[in-house]
């Protein structure tokens, strides 16, 4: 056989591989590269807001006909790809995705996922439309510019021409698909391969996260794919469901119609991406706290009421859209109710902590650090979420600053928490501990004040999205603060080189995990090798207590006999 | 893991996600419907009930016969006369005027809602003309399109 014969073999088994623990990786590696993109996005937004119209180094190459600044038009096709990227083919596939398809079978105790073609079709879905999304930004007029709401009419031909919108359009369609295909796996995973003895309330938090999250994208994506089909027809084939107006014939549509659509979905998408990370929170917590979770069942049961409440508040969006009074006061009560069993899991995860003796190892610290940019970012949204307040700070970086400290620093610090966590079983080999706890020092300082210099700067009246935000007197006496906010922003993108470095050099060189290096109780750690073997178990064990059980301080296996 | 658990749960699932699809289009019937001034749209003809009516009837019987048949050919055949009935329909509605170019949103919705229905209904056909041998497997999902015939009905045509 000649060497591109093997190479072309190689490749095609590659490409029909079906084991969940090999899919997991390539969502993972996926993921990271798409954080890295969205991450570079961001601190290209951070710069204008700090030097506005100034040449951004190293872009010159880019950005010719402008020297390297960032030009209006430039700018909107920024913040509209780092908000799309981060959201659907960063966090999403990371804590979904990776995680969700690596240990979904892991903790239940099965061999595979329930449909392991589906999880390949999942990621090859993902994959597509991550290229699709990239592609978009070499067609004539670039790619969308809309916000990752992509708000009509602003994106349809009449506010953006051009073939790159469209595309956009495709590659979120492509990328919905793919999570329903996902959602679909978990959930039958979950309903029907779980081992002997795993009943409902014997799950790990995390499973319980990872299911609730399956629950929401198999009911609200397709909400979403409905929105993003009638904007390609009314793109590609002359409809017009979202346009009014002068630019209307016949009538028109209602552009509000689209919002209604895309906040049915969009609000379910904030609990997509945090629901896995309260999960994985839960257990960390009580694995390093050495004891059992406080209000196990409380905590599992305020995550079904979530994410049943989590379909019934999306109107707290469009407060600002003509929307009834009264719809805005029903909306705002159902909004404020969300918080109580918000309330009940914090204070579970407090009291797991409170007389345990507790282990700052690195997946704790980025759990911790979880739990309280959470909280906070969750507070204000209860500003947000009360229509007088909201009123005042709609669209302002107050709002940027809440979502980012709740769906961003908040599921990025939980996608530490499992990475560090799970490493030794994703890869066989342990990340260094010292870099790992530098690592999220920094962080989470700098996430922190990243985040709370937004906040400040929105409830001083600063808008979002606005290309030079300083043509408003009001807003030049924030430069300062935005310069300083930008500081940190890139102080941030560089310590993360302390976790490429761990990274890189554990992968090449690092010490070989045991089986159970954290000393806890759930069926990866107790049944399985690091890295788990191809069938994941032996034998299929069966299940005889919860994920936080023990004995003195000593935990107990989820399938251990005791004597 | 059973394989026939498995893929009961996974069909379930599949399904709900369908059905939210489904509301989703409806929802936006309704969002249409409910902005709308007046009922029909001017210069557009009463929609038609008798055809709806008929694929209904169909729907419902092909629903029985999948509880009880052991081959699925006659739900074939009842599926095709359904895409057969839709096609009559849709020409209906096109030549009183209801199409996207003449009445606009309404038109667009109303041919949708059928487009959609009958790509269901299509797959539904290939699935059962290709499994022939075990209908049961496509049962659940005749069943839905005949709730979701039965939804459009009364909430498209006869509304």
């Amino acid at each position: 056989m000649t060497r591109t014969a093997a190479l072309a073999q190689r490749l095609w088994s590659a490409l029909r591989a079906t084991d969940h623990k090999v899919i997991a990786k390539r969502f993972l590696w996926t993921g990271l590269a798409a954080l890295l993109f969205g991450g570079l996005l961001a601190m290209v937004i951070r710069w204008q807001w700090a030097a506005p119209g100034t040449p951004i180094p190293g872009l010159g190459f880019v950005l010719r006909a402008s020297g390297g600044a960032l030009t209006p038009a430039a700018y909107t096709r920024v913040f509209t790809t780092h908000g799309l990227v981060m959201i659907f083919f960063a966090i999403t596939p990371i804590l979904v995705g990776a995680f969700g398809t690596f240990l979904v079978p892991l903790l239940v105790g099965a061999r595979e996922m329930a449909f392991p073609r589906l999880s390949a079709a999942s990621y090859g879905a993902y994959l597509v439309s991550f290229g699709v999304l990239i592609g978009s930004f070499f067609v004539e007029l670039g790619t969308a510019s809309t916000g990752w709401t992509s708000y009509p009419p602003l994106s349809t031909q009449v506010g953006t021409p051009g073939v790159g919108q469209t595309l956009v359009l495709w590659a979120l369609l492509l990328n919905g698909a793919s999570t329903v295909m996902g959602g679909i796996n978990t959930l039958a995973t979950v309903l029907a391969g779980r081992a002997p003895g795993m009943t409902w309330f014997r799950l790990p938090l995390t499973v319980w996260g990872l299911f609730l999250t399956a629950v929401l994208n198999v009911l609200f994506v397709p909400v979403l794919l409905v929105a993003v089909l009638l904007l390609i027809f009314d793109r590609s084939y002359g409809t017009q469901f979202f346009i009014a107006g002068a630019a209307a014939v016949r009538g028109g549509g209602d552009p509000i119609l689209y919002q209604h659509l895309f906040w049915i979905f969009g609000h379910p998408e904030v609990y997509i991406l945090i629901l896995p990370a309260w999960g994985i929170v839960g257990d960390v917590l009580a694995f390093f706290a050495r004891k059992p979770h406080f209000g196990y069942r409380m905590t599992a049961l305020s995550m079904v009421a979530i994410t049943a409440l989590s379909g019934t508040v999306y109107a707290h969006h469009m407060y600002t859209s003509g929307l009834s009074p009264v719809l805005g006061k029903t909306f705002m009560a159902l909004t404020l109710v969300i918080s109580l069993p918000a309330e009940v899991m914090t204070l579970n995860w407090l009291l797991t902590l409170w007389g345990g003796a507790i282990r700052l190892t690195s997946p704790m610290l980025f759990a911790l650090g979880t739990v309280l940019v959470f909280s906070f970012g969750g507070l204000t949204g209860l500003y947000l979420g009360a229509v007088g307040t909201d009123l005042y700070l709609h669209d302002t970086l107050f709002v940027v600053g809440h979502f980012h400290l709740t769906m961003a620093a908040a599921t990025f610090l939980a996608s530490f928490t499992a990475l560090h966590f799970w490493f030794p079983k994703l890869f066989g080999r342990q990340l260094n501990e010292r870099l790992a706890k530098w690592h999220f020092g920094f962080t989470f300082v700098l996430l922190v004040l990243v985040f709370t210099g937004q906040l400040i700067a929105g409830y001083a009246g600063q808008p979002r999205r606005l290309f030079d935000p300083y043509q408003y007197d009001f807003v030049q006496r924030l430069l300062t603060l935005n310069k300083l906010t930008s500081l940190a922003a890139f102080a941030l993108l560089t310590v993360q080189g302390l976790f490429v470095f761990n990274l890189v050099r554990t992968l090449w060189r690092g010490v070989p995990a045991a089986q159970n290096p954290w000393e806890v109780g759930t069926l990866e750690w107790t049944h399985c090798a690091s890295p788990p073997a191809g069938r994941n178990f032996d034998v299929i064990p069966t299940v005889l207590r919860g994920p936080h059980a023990f004995q003195g301080k000593v935990w107990l296996g989820q399938a251990e006999e005791l004597p | 893991m059973t394989s026939v658990r498995v893929e009961s749960a996974g069909r379930v699932v599949a399904l709900a996600s369908l059905s939210m699809f489904f509301t989703a289009c409806f929802f936006v019937w309704g969002f249409v419907r409910l902005s709308a001034d007046a009922w029909p749209p001017p210069g557009a003809s009463p929609l038609p009930w008798r055809l709806p009516c008929a694929c209904l009837a169909l729907m419902v019987l092909g629903s029985l016969l999948l509880e009880r048949a052991r081959s699925g050919w006659s739900v074939v055949a009842v599926g095709c006369a359904v895409l057969g009935l839709q096609g009559l329909l849709l020409r209906g509605l096109v030549q009183a005027g209801w199409t996207p170019g003449q009445l606009g949103v309404p038109g667009a919705v109303v041919l949708g809602l059928l487009g959609v229905q009958g790509l269901s209904v299509l797959v539904a056909v290939c699935g059962l003309a290709s499994a022939a041998g075990a209908p049961r497997r496509w049962a659940a999902y005749w069943h839905l399109l005949s709730a979701m015939t039965a939804v459009a009905l009364v909430a498209v045509f006869l509304t």
